[in-house]
């Protein structure tokens, strides 16, 4: 049976994923089996996958499934099986919560492990997925049981990759996504000093974590001063490393609750053109849309705060909701801890979808790869895409053509409405012949329209399309 | 069993690994010293203590 290994999995020698027949299955080696056994036989490793601490994972026991996997994967004897992630999205695509909730969950995982005498041997954020909107550990091989208990080895990973970018984002107004997608492996400790000016490399809430790593990093780096024979001695104290884990994670709370949503499209639902009644038949058209197509995965692009997510996820499906405003998103996410939804947000340029990184650029696959949907949703996106981002009306539709496997929810806005005057506000109006019938025309060379219905006290119309 | 030295594939950044042994350090030193420190703070509590006790007895002894 051919496996198809993934491509991102190739870091840690202590194994590989990997998919076969639509399933995913972790080979791993006699030390990790050990270590994760050790787990199990004391039932914590059950404990953790109740409490979604790790993801749902079975141990591939003595048969038939097993003596295949051996034959698949010459050399190794234990296999591990995961429960498959609906849609895999990467640290460039979140907001600052979903960074500071996933650098919450490695925190409290490594608490957990401490007690077994275990611990993560590294904490990249890449280890994080958020399934229905919480977030999970998937890269179980990366619990070992360490010498010493008093030093997280992986604490500096951590500080990287968790730690810096939401310092950077808090105090110099950098973005996650433009950190993530520039340093996939997180900024080192020299480059984020030198975003921060001496004095404030001496506030409180720089100095233990910043400043004092950089000056030891300096001092360690000279000479001989850093020998890993430290590392060997044995120690078993904990109490050192769980006082400072529970600080670091007092300080991401802190870091993401007082972070203040303020972006341009965050109040779009008080501003926007709907009035009541409008409002009212727009959600009625989509839910009868979405009862229609039946779709298992819907992706809904412009998402804004999630409204018609919810509406989606309301109807059974899996809502993958996209939007290029990293505060609509973050508004999103902070909704779905109140109310949970099987709604995965994602920070997302539709102009400027997140490209395939890392090694070979195979490591971590472009948007368009992973996204997956049998039902896009494109609500009040269109004006967007042919105004903002100057995309030409059959882009748009190849666009969309290219992101569903099946159907497609298109809210025809014409160029008298208010928000798409919003928009030419500065710029030459090319869309003066733009029409409902152009724009039918322009979709029906790739999709077949099913249906159509003009959204009262409005201009605008939603459509139902088919792939052809 | 893995009873192996722990060497990770991951630069464990020199002055993050140094930082948590300046702090293991400082917490093992407060833990090891903590009954003297314990003993300590009781025997100036206590001084304390009985050094007011001794002033209120006498602005008592003053008053009356």
């Amino acid at each position: 049976m051919p496996i198809q290994r993934v491509a991102g999995s190739f870091r840690d020698p202590s194994g590989f994923v990997f998919f076969r027949e639509g399933r995913v299955f972790r080979a791993v080696d006699e030390t990790c089996q050990g270590v994760l056994e050790g787990l199990a036989d004391s039932g914590r490793f059950d404990d953790l996958v109740a409490r979604r601490l790790i993801v749902d994972t079975q141990f591939v026991k003595l048969g038939e499934l097993l003596d295949e996997l051996r034959d698949d994967c010459p050399g190794v004897d234990h296999f591990l099986e995961h429960e498959v992630i609906p849609t895999i999205t990467y640290p460039y695509e979140w907001s600052v919560s979903m960074l500071a909730d996933a650098g919450i969950h490695t925190i409290d995982l490594q608490l957990e492990l401490l007690k077994d005498g275990c611990a993560l041997k590294d904490a990249t954020a890449y280890n994080i997925q958020f399934v229905e909107g919480r977030p999970q550990m998937i890269d179980v091989a990366s619990i070992e049981r360490p010498q010493r208990q008093d030093v997280w080895f992986a604490y500096g990973q951590f500080l990287q990759m968790f730690l810096y970018p939401l310092l950077l984002n808090r105090y110099q107004h950098w973005d996650l996504h433009s950190d993530f997608l520039g340093k996939i492996n997180g900024r080192d400790i020299e480059s984020v000093g030198r975003a921060f000016s001496w004095w404030q490399k001496l506030r409180p809430g720089l100095f233990l974590d910043v400043t004092m790593p950089l000056w030891l990093h300096r001092w360690a780096e000279k000479g001989r001063r850093a020998q890993r024979e430290t590392l060997e001695k044995p120690a078993d104290n904990t109490r050192a490393q769980v006082l400072n884990l529970q600080r670091m994670r007092r300080k991401l709370r802190k870091l993401a609750d007082s972070y203040r949503p303020s972006g341009v499209w965050t109040d779009y639902t008080n501003i926007c053109n709907y009035d009541g009644e409008a409002e009212l038949a727009k959600k009625g058209a989509v839910c009868k849309f979405l009862m229609q197509s039946n779709p298992r995965q819907v992706l809904d692009l412009g998402c804004n705060t999630g409204e018609y997510s919810r509406l989606a996820a309301e109807c059974g499906a899996e809502v993958l909701a996209a939007d290029a405003d990293h505060d609509a998103i973050e508004m999103l996410y902070r909704g779905l801890k109140d109310r949970p939804a099987n709604i995965t947000p994602v920070v997302l340029d539709l102009a400027n979808p997140s490209p395939a990184i890392g090694f070979m650029n195979l490591e971590r696959p472009a948007f368009a790869q992973r996204a997956k949907a049998d039902c896009v949703l494109a609500l009040a996106l269109m004006h967007h895409l042919l105004v903002s981002a100057n995309m030409p009306l059959a882009g748009v539709c190849d666009l969309l053509h290219s992101l569903t496997e099946r159907d497609l929810v298109l809210e025809f806005v014409p160029p008298e409405d208010e928000m798409f005057q919003r928009l030419m506000k500065f710029r030459v109006d090319l869309f003066q012949d733009l029409t409902l019938a152009q724009c039918k025309a322009a979709f029906a060379k790739r999709f077949e329209i099913r249906e159509e219905v003009a959204i009262a006290n409005s201009q605008r119309t939603l459509l139902f399309m088919r792939k052809v | 069993m893995n009873m192996l030295p722990t060497l990770a594939y991951i630069d464990p950044m020199s002055g993050a690994i140094v930082l948590q042994l300046i702090i293991a350090g400082i917490a093992g030193a407060a833990a090891y010293f903590r009954r003297s420190i314990w003993a300590c703070v009781r025997l100036l509590c206590g001084k304390a203590k009985s050094a007011d006790a001794a002033a209120g007895d006498g602005a008592q002894t003053r008053e009356n």
